[in-house]
């Protein structure tokens, strides 16, 4: 069965764009181009998953308000942001609201239809969560399903933290900024937002496990993953 | 200067004044008060000159009377003239000078006692008696003539052999021979040589010249010692020798009259038309011995008096000014005598010294006053102005922008300062919303930049599928990515305040990070050469290892943008003065006028000759610089000392644990 994917984006170019690469993965897409007209549908309706943008044209914060109704309605539909506005403030109120990813600007179609299809394969395979997994010490990977466990406890990661996260777990050695700049498939990355991917890794890793030290910081280079 | 302080001044200089008026409005109280008591004094003057008028013949005097000086003192015959000092100007000359004569009594003593005599005589050859030489005119004498109480003439004559007591006969008409032949006891009489001749000093009974009161006095000089002839006689009755000079005294009349009219404070003086004083009455409070006997002063204004004219004069004599009024008394139409009143004015400057002191004092103590309240005042306004600055300057930080909106404290006031601390307020007000759109403005610019840019990228991604990678594809890819780099860059300056402060911070090890930090950096630039100067570890500072890596990042960009190639990159860790970590970044390049350098840590403010492959919106030192802030730090840039190019120092506090 095909899924339902909806997309509030008040562009209408960028929207036919998602569209049109989402059709062509085989999605059931659907368009909306305000915080109104994409409720009024949602009230009859609900999509599998949503993608927002979070300005809605002088509705500032219309994405936000669209995933507050959508997290209401159903707290575990996914949502992806997909905006201009790159602040860590942003990011951070757009995941604070239960949003699955949240992505910038100009945006690689094929990775974005990765994500999602992604997503979908999580779901499928929920049931089977270590059967996929890459297992290296306490770190158990699963990258289909784009989960990740240490210690046997899940650590929630958005798809990019856990792109940079596994490609600092594959190597051997250090990664530099720019390699994991390319694992989270961004255009243009500071490296200060890798930075600050990182710091959130850890925070999230020392939630379960206080004495976490397994991502060592390589000044002027990159991140070491040291753990086996 | 100081707002205050300029008010001080300016209020001082006008205050200042107002003892100079009040100075000034003294003196023409003085003036007028002068003016009102010179005025009293004429009336008066007037009043006893009307009174004299009907006395007429008090003034009736010879020109020839021999002025008799009233003495307060008692008078040493000795031949010396110590005793008759205040009376040196009166002596009257005869016959050219040939001698000069004072004649006074005693007024201390009611019966005037004595009449005393001075003589003066000019002779440069003194013939002395000589008793072979009989006659009394054999040597050189006086010659005294008097009416005694029975109308007869009596004469004496007084000779001497040597200086000393004189001898005194009385003689016959002739003056030349002995009337009883023995000495006259009661007359007594001491001559002294002197430089000019000889000087005689004489007393002699005042009870014989009553009631007629008439004298002659003669001095007879007799010439050559061997011939003793007399020579010349010189006499005080020059016109006729029949008649005896009258002698005159200072009139009791007068003075009764004037008795009555006198003030205790003031002097009433009457003199003949021969400017001879006839009475004094009062002065006691006087000093100056105006009008005693006729002095210079009065001398002057009897004169014109005497011509007719009434006189006000004003003398200023030691400390004291002395007003005197003069008025001429009439027979008819001759001026026969002049009244002097003459007044000290002593009291009235008194009591105006005393009113000059009151106005000082109380000018002083308003003085004091004002500059108390004036000072207060302009301390208050200096603090409310003060306190405007500080409360104004603390709402904005070092780089202009707003820390936050606060009512300024000044606003609820209805004064001047009031009304600027509103519009300080309506103006920060402005400038606050002018920052924020200036604020916005990244954000904003980035949302509408990124929109389109997306539309581009996608259009891209599609074109690629379709047409596999062109170069014209790749060139517009790249074209995006630069554009996403301004974008980026921009953002981040304009959010670094506000992503700093959530930043954490923590104990780093400096050193380490440095030597790692270049060692690491060294794999991504090949082709440049970072080598690191300074301890590997044990350097600690407060901060955020993140951030430092990302200022590292931006001194180390800004170095490589503007290195020679080929040139080394130096990283160098020092300590520097007061427990400080200095890290200088040093390469070699171009040199960079100071003036510009200064400016290089505002936003978007860059010094770059070489074009290179990124866009540079000199805002790499911006973010480094409000990083360095954030630390408590300093970042400074200088060209180098040894060669060519620049050094960028970071300089940091040691940790110091607590």
């Amino acid at each position: 069965m095909k899924q339902t994917v909806a997309i509030v984006e008040d562009d209408a170019e960028q929207r036919r764009y998602y569209a049109d690469a989402l059709r062509s993965n085989d999605y059931v897409v659907q368009e909306y181009e305000d915080r109104q007209q994409a409720i009024d549908a949602f009230e009859k309706e609900l999509p599998e998953l949503a993608i927002l943008d979070i300005a809605l044209g002088s509705d500032v914060g219309g994405g936000y308000e669209v995933c507050r109704y959508l997290k209401q309605r159903d707290a575990s539909l996914p949502i992806i942001f997909l905006t201009s506005r790159g602040d860590e403030l942003d990011k951070i109120y757009g995941l604070q609201l239960g949003a699955w990813d949240y992505q910038t600007k100009p945006v690689s179609l094929d990775y974005l239809t990765v994500r999602i299809e992604s997503f979908f394969q999580i779901k499928q395979l929920a049931s089977d969560a270590n059967g996929n997994g890459r297992k290296s010490g306490d770190l158990n990977i699963n990258m289909k399903s784009m989960q990740c466990f240490w210690k046997g406890d899940e650590v929630n990661l958005t798809p990019t933290e856990f792109s940079i996260l596994a490609a600092m777990s594959e190597a051997d050695e250090a990664v530099s900024i720019d390699e994991l700049v390319k694992a989270t498939h961004q255009g243009v990355v500071e490296d200060n937002t890798i930075n600050t991917h990182v710091l959130h890794i850890r925070k999230k890793f020392k939630k379960i496990d206080a004495d976490f030290q397994c991502i060592k910081t390589r000044y002027g280079f990159g991140y070491q993953w040291l753990c086996e | 200067m100081k707002l205050g302080t300029r008010l001080l001044v300016f209020s001082s200089v006008f205050l200042v004044l107002l003892p100079w008026f009040g100075y000034h409005f003294m003196g023409k109280i003085e003036h007028s008060l002068l003016q009102g008591q010179e005025e009293a004094q004429s009336m008066s003057a007037s009043a006893i000159a009307i009174v004299l008028n009907g006395y007429t013949g008090l003034f009736e005097t010879d020109e020839h009377a021999l002025y008799v000086y009233p003495f307060k003192q008692s008078i040493d015959i000795d031949g010396y003239d110590e005793d008759w000092q205040q009376l040196k100007e009166q002596f009257t000359s005869y016959a050219d000078n040939s001698f000069s004569l004072l004649l006074a009594n005693n007024e201390l003593v009611d019966d005037k006692q004595y009449l005393y005599v001075y003589l003066r005589v000019n002779d440069k050859d003194i013939v002395y008696r000589n008793p072979r030489y009989s006659p009394l005119d054999s040597s050189d004498h006086i010659r005294m003539e008097y009416l005694d109480a029975d109308n007869r003439r009596k004469r004496i004559v007084l000779l001497t052999a040597a200086q000393g007591s004189v001898s005194v006969y009385e003689v016959k008409e002739d003056w030349t021979s002995w009337k009883d032949g023995k000495h006259v006891n009661a007359v007594y009489g001491v001559w002294r040589e002197t430089k000019e001749g000889y000087d005689v000093e004489i007393r002699l009974p005042g009870i014989w010249l009553e009631p007629n009161r008439r004298l002659s006095i003669s001095v007879v000089d007799v010439f050559n010692e061997n011939e003793r002839n007399v020579d010349t006689i010189v006499s005080t009755h020059l016109i006729d020798k029949n008649t005896l000079n009258p002698l005159l005294f200072q009139s009791q009349e007068i003075s009764s009259v004037l008795k009555n009219l006198s003030e205790s404070d003031s002097r009433i003086c009457v003199v003949d038309k021969f400017r001879r004083v006839r009475a004094v009455i009062g002065g006691q409070a006087l000093q100056a011995s105006l009008c005693h006997a006729i002095d210079k002063v009065s001398e002057t204004l009897v004169d014109k008096v005497l011509q007719g004219n009434a006189q006000v004069k004003r003398f200023e004599e030691k400390d004291e000014t002395i007003i005197v009024a003069a008025r001429p008394v009439f027979d008819g139409d001759e001026v026969i005598g002049a009244v002097l009143v003459s007044k000290n004015s002593r009291q009235i400057l008194a009591r105006q010294r005393d009113t000059l002191n009151d106005v000082v004092l109380a000018t002083l103590g308003i003085f004091f006053l004002v500059f108390a309240s004036l000072l207060f005042f302009s301390s208050w306004l200096a603090f409310r102005i003060n306190r405007l600055k500080k409360q104004t300057s603390s709402l904005i930080d070092e780089s202009g922008r707003f820390i936050s909106h606060v009512e300024l404290s000044e606003c609820d006031r209805g004064d001047e300062i009031g009304e600027l601390s509103r519009s300080f307020s309506s103006l920060l007000g402005k400038l606050n919303s002018y920052t924020r759109f200036l604020e916005s403005v990244p954000r904003m610019l980035r949302h509408e930049i990124l929109n389109p840019v997306n539309t581009i990228s996608m259009s891209l991604q599609n074109l690629q599928k379709q047409q596999g990678d062109s170069a014209d594809i790749k060139t517009a890819s790249n074209a995006i990515k630069q554009l996403q780099l301004i974008v980026s860059s921009l953002t981040e300056a304009a959010n670094i305040d506000e992503a700093l402060i959530q930043d954490e911070v923590d104990r780093i090890d400096i050193a380490a990070l440095l030597s790692e930090y270049v060692k690491n950096s060294q794999l991504k630039h090949a082709r440049a050469k970072l080598c690191y100067q300074g301890a590997k570890k044990g350097f600690f500072v407060q901060g955020n290892d993140v951030r430092i890596v990302q200022l590292l990042d931006k001194l180390k960009d800004n170095a490589l943008d503007f290195s020679f190639p080929g040139t080394d990159i130096y990283f160098q860790l020092d300590t520097g003065q007061h427990n400080q970590v200095v890290i200088s970044v040093k390469n070699e390049g171009e040199y960079i006028p100071q003036e510009q350098l200064d400016i290089l840590f505002q936003g978007m403010i860059s010094h770059r000759s070489v074009k290179t492959a990124t866009p540079h919106l000199g805002i790499g030192l911006y973010v480094a610089y409000q990083i360095a802030r954030f630390h408590h730090g300093q970042l400074k840039i200088a060209n180098r000392g040894d060669k060519q190019g620049v050094v960028v120092s970071l300089i940091l506090s040691s940790y110091a644990p607590l």
